[in-house]
């Protein structure tokens, strides 16, 4: 069996490997080594291949449940994917059993196993090809396979045929008729399609079944008119067949009949290197390998695949020899040419180039060509790219294009070596989007000198997706403090126009043919008191003078407040622009709760709360971590421990919410740290500061909304400060009170848990620097327009960002890159965010068994929005699709409006109040319907008309 | 002499720097919350000492910085890059986790210190389990300085 980690990471590249049309990627199946016939790759591979309209990705095929007979296929995804189940696998057989142990002891370097085993089994079972290759391979010095067998009519044919004491039309006449004589189809298979690349071949009679074997590495052969396509696959499958079956004798034969002269001269002198490294010959082996490479014009002849044969060995034996830095070159030479190194050498590659502290080895591209092609971490690949720049004299990859002196590949290294995560740890760059653009410039270089131009095309369209989804979901965050003022001028413009020219009135009246009636003595002063409250003070003239003293008088003043104030609660109070519903939307319904809850909610500390009074549901995960059974008192304590800590927790969100996150007024006194309270003295103040030259309305409406948001910038730096000096220490107490109670019941054991609450400090300050980022003014520049698929996962990635712990699958359908409006971005994510809450919370399961499943569906008429999820069995599902559909139909003929500014419930009438008013739909459809016995799906229905750009 | 404090955690920062900033071994004491402020803040300013957390991000977090998650050995990876700019600075490593990494790859802080020892040698000088309920670390970490500064 595979074990160990980088057997795990190689076979995870290649399950996630893309599949493409041209089979070059496809054809990594055949390099799995198994012990399926290689012609059975073969169609397995064209049966792949037959599927990649369908499937981008191997990954994809195997989880799409096709049977697949390969065994070892079978064990590497179980390995990659430990919870998926992968359909066709079926219990080996005996002798596919000792074939894989033949195989596992060759792989563990066991020879004499092997050698034994190979034996037996071949002797045992004289069609079991595998076993009779391998027993040859091992045996050098001139092993051969029992003569009552097959393949030792084969090699007797093939070496008559080598050694040209026969003709070849002879020989090949012998090898057909060995193969009618197999009964195994399989086996005529694998023996008939190496018949069949003679050139004799055309005039074979070939049995039914080899016809289409025939008929297509024909063109191989022959000059014939075939498709240039199909014979570029062919070519491309014959070089994989050669890479990963090499060494064995067959292969070794059928390569000696298809390529004349310089290959068969080649591929013996392998075969000769091969025998004496054998006997521990190895600078003989050296010597006659360096020959075939040292020879320019026979090099230059050899086809692509036998040249990365002949470079694999030479890796090996440099490699043994301690010639490190040719054994690295041959080894990235195979690699960038498209084979692959045996495990073995692989490893013991990418340890020498890791371990080394060698500069000058490190400076070469061939080092970081390796590590990089071989699947190293970036952690790894980073210091051989770090000596690599040293070598320069430089920090920044970006000065050495176009320097001559950085030697063969360099495009290479820059396209392999220079990825993301490397360039993120280099000390130029401060944060990831200087990394993401530097990488980004580095692929513009390489697509002007025309270096794997799709690619990295597709590299750069991805980057700046990333990019522009995390700006999204940064305006998303920085929106939540909202008022909508255009909303407020909208709907109040007659009530206010009228007051405003009322106060405009009184002014006049304050003019000096008024003041002529005065008498001074009798008049008085409104000064300001303790409270702020303006109280009438008997008039002192020469304090008037002196302070050089402007009249007023006190009715303009009050209709100034009155018009002032009636802005103010539009500003504040108003259901549907006002800023109280915009913080029950964006921040307490729902949102704080899952933030503050989150950095628990990831290392799986806090509870799900069951319905109020009935405490928090028990969670099995460290249960069963830690191997407590349902008997075990621990067990108890933990979730005792658990409770009071979510219970905790919840509370100190509850008091967050429902008394720090409000709006107060000299009216509306509450806790609220939201305070818009004025006393007359301070709207005495703003009206000589900020109105005393306003002449027009909407003068007079900016000026209101100016002085209103600046009262907001206190209040914000208010909250900010009480989550910093209030919420985080009540926070970060009860976790450490947690922390204290489970080190009092598990002493000395839990590590795993421990770490877990570690982890969880420093994930709850970044939750709380989260929250505090929310309150900030929302920015004024208006964003720019993007993808609908850009604006859809920015709002998915801004729900998981807030509940990482209520995992969903997601997917995005239609005219996925007509542009929107990127002011679309927060009320899309807002609607998103309700229908998946509702999915959650009303699915009344836990996050874990949810199976919650959300669509965006975009036309250029319509955009839809679809949650679906299971629901709990002791819930009847038509019941809820009723009560969906009631309160759809209530909401819809009239809106709630106390509803947007409270929580609990569907959030339904904030859902439609988003609708109707953040993106001005006047036609809404919200559905719900049964999907199977268990399943329910909701549907939300917007036209895109001024949506979509 | 002069020392860096890399911790991205606020409250032990804020702990251990008060602690550092009453030595009087220390003349000088800088900060950096990630594995990328640590490299760029040594590449041009020479310490004598960095006390170092082992679990780092790999850049300063902040509202706009989400790209790459904590690295459960983030310390040595600013560890390899001293080694390998010929840096004289010494490092001390003050974790607040007993054991470190997962499944496979989990290793206690004992096994990890020497793991430290053999792959760097002198640069480093000792790790260092971090609680802020008791008081060991600080007598630990006044030990290194005092060693350190008397080795100097």
């Amino acid at each position: 069996m595979l074990s160990g980690a980088d057997t795990l990471q190689a076979a995870i590249r290649h399950f996630a490997y893309p599949l493409d049309e041209s089979f070059q990627d496809a054809r990594r199946l055949l390099c799995f080594t198994g012990y399926l016939p290689i012609i059975d790759k073969f169609h397995l591979l064209r049966r792949v291949s037959c599927q990649t309209e369908r499937f981008s990705t191997l990954e994809d095929y195997l989880r799409s449940g096709t049977p697949i007979k390969d065994r070892e296929i079978h064990d590497l995804f179980n390995l990659c994917f430990p919870k998926e189940r992968m359909l066709g696998a079926s219990e080996l057989t005996s002798v596919e059993k000792r074939l894989v142990e033949l195989q596992n002891s060759i792989r563990s370097g066991d020879a004499a196993t092997a050698r034994e085993l190979a034996t037996t089994l071949s002797a045992q079972d004289p069609e079991l090809f595998e076993a009779l290759d391998i027993a040859i391979s091992l045996d050098a010095s001139g092993g051969e396979p029992p003569r009552a067998s097959p393949l030792y009519d084969v090699i007797q044919t093939v070496k008559e045929l080598t050694k040209g004491e026969r003709s070849e039309r002879a020989s090949m006449g012998d090898l057909r008729k060995i193969a009618f004589k197999i009964p195994s189809r399989n086996l005529r298979y694998y023996l008939a399609n190496r018949c069949y690349l003679s050139r004799d071949s055309r005039t074979m009679q070939a049995p039914a079944e080899t016809f289409e074997i025939h008929g297509r590495f024909s063109y191989l052969l022959y000059e014939s008119p075939a498709p240039s396509k199909e014979r570029r696959e062919l070519v491309v499958h014959y070089e994989a067949l050669q890479e990963a079956y090499s060494k064995r004798p067959a292969i070794l034969a059928a390569e000696s009949w298809m390529e004349a002269g310089a290959v068969i001269t080649a591929l013996g002198f392998l075969a000769e290197a091969t025998r004496l490294r054998f006997h521990k010959q190895t600078s003989d082996a050296l010597a006659i390998l360096n020959q075939i490479v040292s020879r320019v014009q026979f090099w230059n002849k050899l086809p692509p695949g036998t040249k990365i044969t002949i470079r694999r060995a030479l890796a090996e034996l440099l490699l043994a020899t301690g010639r490190v830095d040719e054994a690295i070159s041959n080894a990235a030479e195979v690699l960038l040419g498209g084979g692959i190194l045996d495990h073995v050498l692989g490893k013991n590659l990418i340890e020498t180039v890791i371990r080394s502290i060698d500069q000058r080895l490190h400076s070469k591209t061939y080092s970081g060509i390796l590590v990089a092609c071989l699947g190293a971490p970036a952690k790894q690949i980073y210091p051989v790219f770090d000596n690599f720049l040293s070598a320069f004299n430089t920090d920044n990859v970006e000065v050495l294009i176009g320097n001559a002196r950085c030697g063969v590949h360099f495009n290479e290294w820059l396209e392999l070596v220079c990825i993301l995560p490397v360039l993120a740890r280099s000390p130029i760059y401060t944060s990831t989007i200087e990394a993401e653009n530097a990488r980004i410039r580095l692929c513009q270089h390489l697509i002007r000198v025309d270096h794997n131009v799709a690619k990295l095309t597709a590299e750069i369209a991805e980057l700046t997706q990333k990019q522009l989804i995390r700006k999204g979901v940064a305006n998303v965050r920085r929106s939540k403090i909202y008022v909508d003022e255009s909303g407020i001028r909208r709907s109040s413009a007659t009530t206010l126009r009228e007051k405003f020219h009322q106060f405009v009135e009184s002014k006049k009246t304050t003019g000096a043919n008024a003041l002529k009636l005065f008498d001074a003595a009798q008049l008085s002063l409104y000064l300001p008191n303790a409270d702020g409250d303006l109280v009438p003070q008997r008039l002192e003239t020469s304090a008037f003078e002196k302070d050089n003293v402007r009249i007023l008088t006190h009715g303009h003043f009050l209709m100034f407040r009155s018009l002032f104030l009636e802005v103010r609660n539009q500003f504040v109070s108003s259901n549907n622009y006002g800023l109280d519903s915009y913080l029950s939307i964006r921040i307490r319904h729902g949102t704080l709760q899952g933030q503050l809850r989150s950095p628990f909610e990831t290392h799986h500390l806090i509870l799900q709360r069951l319905a109020p009074g009935h405490g928090y549901a028990e969670s099995d995960y460290w249960p069963s971590r830690l191997g407590l059974d349902v008997l075990d008192g621990k067990r108890t304590e933990l979730h005792f421990l658990f409770s009071q800590f979510s219970r905790d927790i919840d509370a100190e969100i509850v008091s967050v919410k429902d008394q720090m996150i409000h709006v107060s007024t000299e009216e509306k006194k509450r806790q609220g740290l939201f305070d818009y309270s004025y006393t007359d003295a301070e709207l005495l103040a703003i009206l000589d500061a900020k109105f005393d030259d306003v002449v027009n309305y909407d003068q007079f409406i900016d000026r209101t909304f100016l002085v209103l948001w600046q009262k907001t910038l206190g209040n914000l730096a208010t909250v900010r400060a009480t989550i910093e000096s209030q919420t985080a220490p009540r926070l970060r107490e009860t976790l450490s009170r947690l922390e204290v109670g489970l080190r009092g019941v598990f002493v000395g054991e839990g590590q795993e848990l421990f770490q877990a609450v570690t982890r969880a400090y420093p994930a709850l300050n970044n939750a709380l620097d989260t929250v505090s980022d929310w309150f900030q003014p929302s920015s004024q520049a208006t964003p720019e327009a993007l993808e609908a698929a850009v604006i859809a996962d920015v709002a998915l990635a801004s729900y998981r960002n807030i509940h990482p712990g209520r995992p969903f699958i997601d997917s995005i359908t239609g005219e996925k890159s007509h542009l929107m409006h990127g002011r679309v971005c927060s009320p899309i994510y807002d609607v998103v965010a309700a229908l998946i809450d509702n999915a959650f919370v009303h699915s009344r399961l836990s996050p874990e068994s949810a199976d919650v499943r959300v669509e965006f569906s975009f036309t250029q008429e319509k955009i839809s929005f679809t949650v679906g999820s299971n629901v709990a069995s002791g819930t009847s599902v038509a019941d809820s699709v009723a009560i969906v559909k009631r309160a759809a139909s209530r909401f819809m003929s009239a809106s709630n409006e106390s509803a947007l500014i409270s929580e609990g419930g569907t959030g339904l009438p904030k859902l439609l109040k988003i609708l109707r008013e953040d993106l001005s739909r006047a036609h809404i459809e919200l559905d719900a319907h049964q999907e199977g016995a268990r399943r329910i799906k909701v549907v939300v229905t917007i036209e895109s008309e001024g949506l979509i750009l | 002499m002069k020392a860096l404090l890399v911790e991205d955690d606020a409250n032990k920062s804020a702990q251990v720097a008060e602690f550092l900033e009453n030595q009087t071994t220390i003349d000088g004491l800088y900060e950096a919350r990630s594995y990328n402020s640590a490299i760029r803040f040594l590449s041009v300013n020479p310490v004598d000492l960095v006390v170092l957390d082992m679990s780092l991000p790999l850049f300063d977090q902040s509202a706009e910085e989400d790209g790459f998650q904590d690295d459960a050995f983030g310390g040595m990876e600013v560890l390899a890059f001293a080694r390998r700019r010929n840096l004289s600075t010494r490092f001390v490593v003050l974790t607040q986790f007993d054991t470190l990494g997962e499944g496979d790859m989990m290793i206690g802080i004992d096994e990890l210190g020497s793991k430290l020892r053999e792959e760097f040698g002198t640069i480093y000088l000792g790790i260092i389990y971090y609680s802020p309920a008791e008081a060991s670390w600080r007598e630990q970490l006044k030990r290194f300085l005092h060693d350190h500064s008397t080795n100097r």
